[in-house]
């Protein structure tokens, strides 16, 4: 397997409270698929802000971060609370060769697409074979 | 002899993987992917002020029309099916977004008034308002002093 998680928590409802930022941020649940082509990410983020998505990639590390802004302040009384709302973030390792200029993201429905085209050098190849 | 022994290994053990997936796909279909859990999914945040209920499910993914609500006097139900595509020839490395159909009912503190329970679908986030039945809403007692004679 190429990829690897740096951090193994899948659920994303576990909070984990960031130290350097103010409240809980989550592991979006992720499906990962690799082709000839590119490496392709499908991450659930609901509520977040499509402007508000950081993607960065850097020496084989993608990184995400999605804003959620805060909902429902105003209202009075909260009767039950199952799932926590903040920040999703997650940490992926890449080794095989990404084209980094190629990265594609778009954000639909609350789930964040990421197509990463690995580079030339890193696809398979046929090989012709020549008889004389 | 080609490349290293290692990754003839690992092509082994990939390959390995792949017809054991296949062998329990034709046993279980679709053991692989997380299936929604019925009696929790979606979980649920909720709200209320004096004349609402505000009912609150994070569910990416989903289309308006993937979702049916029906609303019941105390019971609210929420039905609804993920559909994820299949990428059958790609190579897998992460399978945990859940997928497949769901059904949750939950009992509010209170009656509600079904055909003016809104719903708005945002970005993933369904928020509905469900106004509270008349006669669930707290009421304001006048007291009327009373003239002595």
């Amino acid at each position: 397997m190429n990829m690897e998680m740096t951090k193994s928590r899948e659920r994303r409802n576990i909070g984990q409270v960031e130290s350097i930022r103010q409240g809980p941020s989550f592991l979006p649940a992720a499906d990962i698929y690799e082709d000839t082509e590119a490496y392709r990410v499908w991450l659930d983020m609901p509520g977040v802000d499509p402007k508000e998505i950081d993607i960065n990639f850097e020496q084989g590390t993608l990184s995400v971060w999605g804003k959620v802004p805060p909902r429902h302040t105003e209202r009075a009384k909260i009767l039950s609370s199952e799932y926590g709302v903040g920040d999703f973030r997650r940490t992926f390792n890449l080794t095989d060769s990404i084209d980094a200029g190629g990265i594609r993201a778009e954000y639909d429905d609350g789930v964040l697409y990421l197509m990463l085209p690995k580079v030339e050098a890193a696809r398979p190849k046929k090989i012709a074979v020549r008889s004389k | 002899m080609f490349g290293h022994p290692m990754s003839l290994m690992s092509n082994r053990l990939s390959w390995l993987r792949n017809e054991m997936d296949q062998l329990f796909n034709e046993v279980l279909p679709g053991w692989a992917r997380p299936e929604v859990r019925f009696d929790e999914y979606p979980a649920l945040n909720l709200w209320e002020d004096e004349g609402n209920f505000y009912l609150e499910a994070e569910l990416p993914g989903f289309k308006v029309d993937d979702l049916d609500l029906a609303a019941l006097d105390r019971q609210f139900t929420i039905r609804g099916e993920r559909k994820v595509e299949a990428h059958e020839d790609w190579t897998c490395h992460r399978q945990e977004r859940a997928c497949g159909p769901f059904s949750r009912t939950i009992e509010l503190p209170a009656a509600v008034e079904p055909e003016k329970v809104q719903a708005a679908f945002k970005h993933g986030v369904l928020t509905m308002t469900l106004p509270k039945a008349e006669d669930a809403k707290p009421r304001r007692i006048e007291v009327k002093a009373i003239e002595k004679k």
